[in-house]
Parts: C-alpha cells; sequence; structure tokens
C-alpha cells in the first residue's frame, strides 16, 4: 500500500516530531494497516446515511455572549517555562511577516 | 505579451462581540497582555469550547448581507499548524461546510470608470477564532506572546477571483467596507486590525477564455495594512509576473509579503510555512443546522444596505446617482447627511439637499483628508452647523466664497457658522447704494473697460465684477455687482 518511510518523515516533520529511522519504518507498517482497515470500511454500503462529523445527537450547542472572569495574569503564567512580565517567553522563530 | 489580471481577495473581520468566540474572556482591545485568557483560549487540557451564539448571529448577518445561502449543516474544523501565537497548535476554522456560500457585492465602477457597476462574487464566508500577538525581539533572540487576542471571533469572507485590477480590488473592499459599516458587526478599523486582507493573484493572458478557470501561478500578498497597500502591491506584482513571464521565467506559488516602505513584495522562504493544515472536523463542537425561521428573522432585520439607500436618495433627494453612491458608501456619512435634511426647513428642501451634499462631498470630506479624520463625527461640526451654513448662503447673508472662509473658521474654533459670521462681522453687502459707491469708483479706475463694454464687449462686464468683489473683499453680493454695474453702464 502508499505510506513509505517518506511520507511517514513528512508526517512527523508537520506534527513537529522527532523519529529514528526504525521508528519511520515501524510506524509505516502501522499506518498502512489502519490505511487498509479504512478502505475496508470504505467499501460498507453507506446509501442515504448522511456524512457526520460527530458521534453525539447534538446540534446548536450556544453560550450567550456573556463575559465570565479571566485568570489572573499570575495565574495563567504559573506554569510557562519561560517569562518576561506579562508575557509568555518563546525562543525566537521565524517571523512570517518580518 | 498582453496579460489579464485575475485578483481575488480574503477580508478577515473582527466581530464586536463583548466575550470571545468560544469562551467568556473579553475581547476588549488594548488591556494589559495576558489579563483576558482562560483554560479555553490559553488551549489547557481538557476544557471545551462552547460557541458563542452571537458570533453565529453576526456571521449569519453578513453572509445574508452579502447575499450568501446558509448551509444547512455548518461544521467546525481544526487547522493545525505550530506557532507560538497558537496555544492549541491548531485554530478552530471552517473547512468544507462554512457558514454561508455563493453570494455576490455589486461594486459601483472605479474611479477610471465611475458608473459602471461590476459584480464581485462570494466564495465563502466563514467563522474562527484569531491568534495572539508576538512581540519580537529579535535583537535578544526571542519572542513574547500576548495571548489577549487568541479567541477573538474572526469572520473570513471569500472572494472568487473576479477583480481585474488594483482600482477593481480596491473600490471593492470600500464598498464591502461599507456594507459591513451598515451591518454594524464590527468597528471595521483596519488600524486596530478590525478589518484585514490578504489578495491574491496570478496573470492569464489577455486573449484566454474569461469562463474558463485561470491558468496563471498563485502568489498570495500579506502583510498589507491599508486598502491602498493593497491596490499599491497588486499593481506591483502585475509588474513582477508579467515581467517575468515575458523572460520566459517560471513563476512560483508562494506566499510574498508587502513591504510598504520599499514598495515591493518579497518571497517568505516557502518551507517555513507548509500550507498543509491537515484538516478535520473540530470533535468538541456539535454541528449546527439552524432553524430556517431563525435565519428568515436575521434576514428580516437587516438595514437598508448601501445600494438601496443610495437609489432612495436619488428617488427621495433627487441626487444624481453619482453623489448618492458617494455618500452612501459610508454609512456614518449617510447618516449625517440625513440628519442635516431633516434639519432643512420644510417644504424648500430640493435646493438645499443638492447643496447639502455639495459641502459633504467637497468642501467637508477635502477638510476631513486633511486632518486626516476618520469618518465625519472626527470633524466636530455637527448636521446643524451645515444647515445652518448652507441657509447662510441661501438666504443671501454671505457669499459661497465667504462660506468657504467660515466653515474653515468654524471648523477652527468649534464655533457656529452664524457665531462666526456675528463675530467676524462678515456679512454680505447687499445695500444697493453702498455697492453703488464702489462701482463707480471701479468705473472711474478702469476706463478702458468701460469703454470695451460700450463697444460690445460683453466680457469686460465680468472682469468689472470681479475688481467690484476686490474691492469689497468679496462682501459684496455678485449677483447684485453685476446688475448695478450693469445699470451704471447703460446709463453713461
Ligand atoms: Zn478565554
Amino acid at each position: 500500500m502508499g505510506i513509505s518511510a517518506k511520507d511517514v518523515e513528512y508526517l512527523a516533520h508537520l506534527a513537529r516530531i522527532q523519529l529514528s529511522p526504525e521508528e519511520l519504518q515501524r510506524f509505516s507498517g502501522q499506518l498502512d494497516e489502519i490505511l487498509a482497515y479504512v478502505e475496508k470500511l470504505k467499501k460498507a454500503k453507506t446509501e442515504g446515511a448522511p456524512p457526520t462529523s460527530h458521534v453525539l445527537p447534538l446540534t446548536n450547542v450556544f453560550r450567550e455572549d456573556k463575559l465570565q472572569p479571566s485568570l489572573s495574569n499570575e495565574a495563567a503564567l504559573a506554569n510557562a517555562p519561560s517569562r518576561e512580565g506579562p508575557y509568555f517567553k518563546v525562543p525566537q522563530i521565524i517571523d512570517p511577516t518580518s | 505579451m498582453e496579460y489579464r489580471p485575475v485578483i481575488g481577495l480574503e477580508v478577515h473581520l473582527q466581530l464586536k462581540t463583548a466575550s470571545k468566540i468560544f469562551c467568556g474572556c473579553s475581547t476588549l482591545f488594548g488591556a494589559s497582555p495576558n489579563s483576558q485568557v482562560c483554560p479555553v483560549c490559553l488551549g489547557l487540557p481538557g476544557v471545551l469550547p462552547v460557541l458563542n451564539r452571537q458570533v453565529f448571529l453576526y456571521g449569519v448577518r453578513v453572509a445574508l448581507g452579502l447575499q450568501c445561502k446558509i448551509q444547512p449543516t455548518i461544521v467546525f474544523h481544526r487547522k493545525n499548524y505550530f506557532y507560538p501565537d497558537l496555544p492549541k497548535g491548531y485554530q478552530i476554522s471552517q473547512y468544507d461546510l462554512p457558514l454561508g456560500t455563493g453570494g455576490h457585492v455589486v461594486v459601483p465602477g472605479t474611479a477610471a470608470a465611475p458608473g459602471t457597476d461590476f459584480k464581485v462574487r462570494i466564495h465563502r464566508v466563514h467563522m474562527e477564532e484569531d491568534a495572539g500577538k508576538l512581540v519580537h525581539r529579535p535583537e535578544e533572540g526571542y519572542s513574547l506572546v500576548d495571548l489577549n487576542r487568541a479567541g477573538v471571533p474572526l469572520l473570513e469572507i471569500v472572494s472568487e477571483p473576479d477583480l481585474e485590477s488594483p482600482e477593481q480590488a480596491h473600490e471593492y473592499l470600500k464598498t464591502l467596507k461599507g456594507i459591513l459599516e451598515y451591518l454594524e458587526v464590527s468597528d471595521c478599523d483596519m488600524e486596530k486590525g478590525s478589518l484585514r486582507c490578504d489578495a491574491n493573484i496570478s496573470l492569464s493572458p489577455a486573449s484566454a477564455d474569461r469562463t474558463a478557470p485561470p491558468t496563471g501561478t498563485k502568489v498570495e500578498i500579506k502583510n498589507l495594512n491599508s486598502f491602498k497597500a493593497v491596490a499599491r502591491s497588486l499593481a506591483y506584482e502585475i509588474k513582477r509576473q508579467g515581467r517575468a513571464l515575458d523572460a520566459g521565467e517560471k513563476l512560483m506559488q508562494e506566499t510574498r509579503l508587502w513591504d510598504d516602505v520599499q514598495g515591493m513584495t518579497q518571497g517568505m522562504r516557502s518551507k517555513e510555512f507548509a500550507h498543509d493544515y491537515r484538516y478535520f472536523p473540530e470533535p468538541d463542537l456539535v454541528p449546527f443546522a439552524v432553524p430556517s425561521e431563525e435565519i428568515d428573522r436575521v434576514g428580516k432585520g437587516l438595514p437598508e444596505l448601501p445600494r438601496q439607500r443610495a437609489q432612495r436618495f436619488v428617488d427621495q433627494y433627487k441626487l444624481p446617482t453619482a453623489d448618492a453612491v458617494a455618500l452612501t458608501s459610508s454609512r456614518s456619512t449617510a447618516d449625517y447627511y440625513e440628519a442635516c435634511i431633516r434639519l432643512l426647513p420644510k417644504g424648500k428642501e430640493a435646493s438645499p439637499c443638492k447643496a447639502v451634499a455639495n459641502w459633504l462631498l467637497g468642501d467637508l470630506a477635502r477638510e476631513m483628508n486633511e486632518r486626516n479624520v476618520d469618518g465625519i463625527e472626527g470633524l466636530k461640526f455637527p448636521p446643524g452647523h451645515l444647515v445652518e451654513l448652507v441657509d447662510l448662503i441661501d438666504s443671501g447673508k454671505i457669499s459661497g466664497k465667504m462660506a468657504k472662509e467660515v466653515l474653515t473658521e468654524a471648523l477652527q474654533s468649534g464655533q457656529s457658522p452664524a457665531a462666526v459670521v456675528q463675530a467676524k462681522g462678515l456679512s454680505q453687502v447687499t445695500d444697493r447704494e453702498s455697492i453703488r459707491a464702489a462701482a463707480r469708483k471701479v468705473l472711474e479706475e478702469q476706463p478702458q473697460a468701460a469703454a470695451d463694454y460700450k463697444q460690445g464687449k460683453g466680457q469686460s462686464l465680468m472682469f468689472l465684477v470681479g475688481q467690484l468683489m476686490r474691492k469689497t473683499k468679496g462682501a459684496a453680493n455678485p449677483g447684485l455687482a453685476q446688475e448695478v454695474l450693469r445699470e451704471l453702464l447703460e446709463n453713461r
């Protein structure tokens, strides 16, 4: 089937996870099996069944436009690995707007 | 070779709800960093987003205002990418089941081709959450993150690639902004970022079939901070792409950033922003299917939109179409105009209606421009003042020329026009005797012109009127001045 180690490497890059060459091999095999299963599901007769995006028989769950208390700045930053004043501090990333 | 630009625009509109799209944090602009955040918008584990009903209603309002169809089933998707302004590692957005599709906007022409309406189709309108804000410290090698904006509700309005020039793109944006202002769902303030725009553009051979899908390589332009920047960046891209194609180069499908200072676009290194978002349905939000009665109710509540209002202005106030379109393109100007009309004395509105329009579109528009104020409210010249000014001219108390001075003074001092006239002792001389005295002096000083008139040179009368106006420092009533001069010349 279709999933190569190269595909897994690309997906790993998108997900920002580092995989060893052995893992790339192992996961491409596992993903293949999952896709094969999906292929099998595709054969099920689904005429007359509308596509669904959710397993709960619920629609239109709203909240009203009301303010709720936010966290204090201290609480919001409590678990931050790094901070400066009221900000989260992160390593420099390539800025798409500069 | 001749090319035809194929341009589409994506507009992001921040909705003016009190709370964020999926949590109860405030959307207020300018609060101290990370003070309007909670576990939901911080993306902490175990929380559930719940859709703000007002976001949905505003969205329906915009979609209907743009003539879109509301989709029977509306689903949110996760758009996955990594960036420090996006705490969850995905943005909750919409993918294949957006709020509205298949709308259009009718744009009333461009400056180059006024009055030639063109239609821009709206591909889709969808709801999504905004990301946070980054403050970069490039020298120190780090960035600071403020997540107050994360989760603020946005509508994305995507046009079909129906635009063919920077001017059309500019006019489309102006028209769209006008409609959005009328719908009262957003500040529409580009400076505060509540209205943002990205453009995409490709070139097709001018001879290519317009109904066929465009074949050119599409370039996306970002970092556009004003309508002017949109038009300039598109003009730049049209030149750049045309030159490249003429030289036989292959264009890259890429995102380019507009540099407003240098007046050019620059390519982003494409690998840094993979356009592979792996959309999948947001499992934390249920689908939405709104009963058609509720949609009808929103539809019935839509205000009169600019195009309808312009037509009414033509019918009701007998304005030329161009004036009506210009007055109604901004809601605040149109409201101001109608506030003036309501203040006009009953039964004699016809000529003042046009005069008020002329002042609004002429001198007041220029003053707004020069003072760089956004909207007529910024001038601090209430409708009552404009009506007073028009009335001062209409009743012959001041001349049109004096009125311009009175306006300048009134804007500067905040006084009403009548008060300015009184304070400066400006008022038109309508007393026949004093004009006659000044006219006699003019005729003495200008014997040649007087003689020319006698010999049948009619235009020397206008010269003499000019001299008379000068002598009276513009205070003479011009009609009366002409009458008196002619009388004196005829009786010589
Ligand atoms: Zn929140």
